[in-house]
């Protein structure tokens, strides 16, 4: 599961989201690609499940490149605790993203197939996304 | 080299954000202009007209820009796309001067069946467009890489690329532009399930 190797601090305010994606927007590796349409935040669980799917899917050959990394620590308090006491412990790490991010990119294979595996990890994705392919192919 | 593309613009008065979304909403894209004798004039097009053109010339095709009652010898330097949606948020246009020396980028196309691809091998192009010092009357519209004769692990340098009188690749080092790489072997397919296996 991805995650950073170290952080300077261990918990992160929320922060807000706006905007569009002014960066990693546009297809920089492969032919085929998942854009995000909306914000929201990856979790890393969410990023590994659309990689395997899309491994599965184009079996061998082709070249996958993961475009987020989950660099955002996410807290949670156990349950049945009362408010206060302080921040809950870290329990997972999100990559939050703005529409026009670039996710998965494949190259080296056939784009029906690398399509239909794009669609399938966008499935596992908790935003909307749209599939789109390399000006001049 | 075929016809020049005549092109029809207008000039515009006010800028800001609140008039270029205004503009966009009219269908119209904002535009610059600015040419290498120092002239520098804000525009607007036709977004539908120019989409149409661009996906024709590209960026390295010359064409006339007509504003202001004169016409000028142009060529789209950039087009800023918008991040979410296909569309053209903003284009740069830049007036060149016939004789005057440009660094423009040009796309690299592959041209041909390699023999390597038959035998598994996989096409890789590691630069996609090349940076090349000419003057506008010898832009090359694309520089065409024919892979006719390509084994696996055979690859084309930088230097072997061949462009018309005037035209030079700007480029310090003869690094390698296109390659046949292998593909990948039994060996390594075994390698691949294992790891999967072991997630």
């Amino acid at each position: 599961m991805l995650s950073p190797k170290k952080m300077k601090f261990r918990k992160r305010q929320k922060g807000r989201n706006k905007g569009k994606a002014q960066r990693g927007s546009t297809i920089a590796f492969g032919d085929i690609a998942i854009k995000t349409l909306e914000h929201g935040k990856l979790s890393n669980n969410q990023i590994e499940a659309a990689r395997i799917a899309i491994m599965r899917h184009i079996k061998r050959g082709g070249q996958v490149w993961i475009r987020v990394f989950p660099d955002v620590p996410v807290t949670a308090k156990p349950a049945e605790v009362r408010q206060g006491k302080g921040k809950g412990s870290v329990v997972g790490w999100c990559a939050p993203v703005k529409p026009g991010r670039i996710l998965y990119e494949v190259k080296g294979v056939d784009l029906a197939l690398a399509k239909e595996a794009l669609v399938r990890a966008s499935h596992k994705l908790s935003v909307k996304t749209t599939i789109v392919v390399k000006e001049g192919l | 080299m075929s016809e020049k593309v005549t092109f029809v613009a207008d000039k515009r008065e006010k800028t800001g954000k609140c008039q270029n979304r205004r503009l966009r909403v009219a269908g119209k894209i904002p535009a610059v202009f600015y040419s290498q004798e120092g002239e520098n004039v804000i525009l607007s097009v036709n977004e539908i007209e120019f989409t149409k053109m661009y996906r024709k010339i590209g960026t390295t095709q010359l064409f006339n820009l007509e504003f202001d009652g004169k016409t000028h010898d142009t060529l789209i330097w950039k087009a800023q796309m918008d991040p979410v949606r296909p569309r053209i948020n903003h284009i740069d246009f830049l007036g060149v001067a016939p004789k005057k020396p440009l660094k423009i980028k040009v796309p690299v196309v592959l041209e041909g069946t390699a023999p390597g691809v038959k035998l598994g091998g996989q096409m890789t192009i590691y630069r996609e467009v090349l940076e090349v010092a000419c003057s506008a009357e010898t832009i090359p519209a694309k520089i065409i890489v024919n892979i006719d004769g390509m084994n696996v692990n055979d690859t084309v340098f930088v230097n072997e690329v061949e462009l018309a009188d005037g035209a030079k690749i700007n480029s310090d080092s003869n690094f390698a532009l296109v390659r046949c790489v292998a593909g990948r072997t039994v060996s390594d397919e075994d390698g691949e399930e294992s790891t999967e296996a072991a997630e």
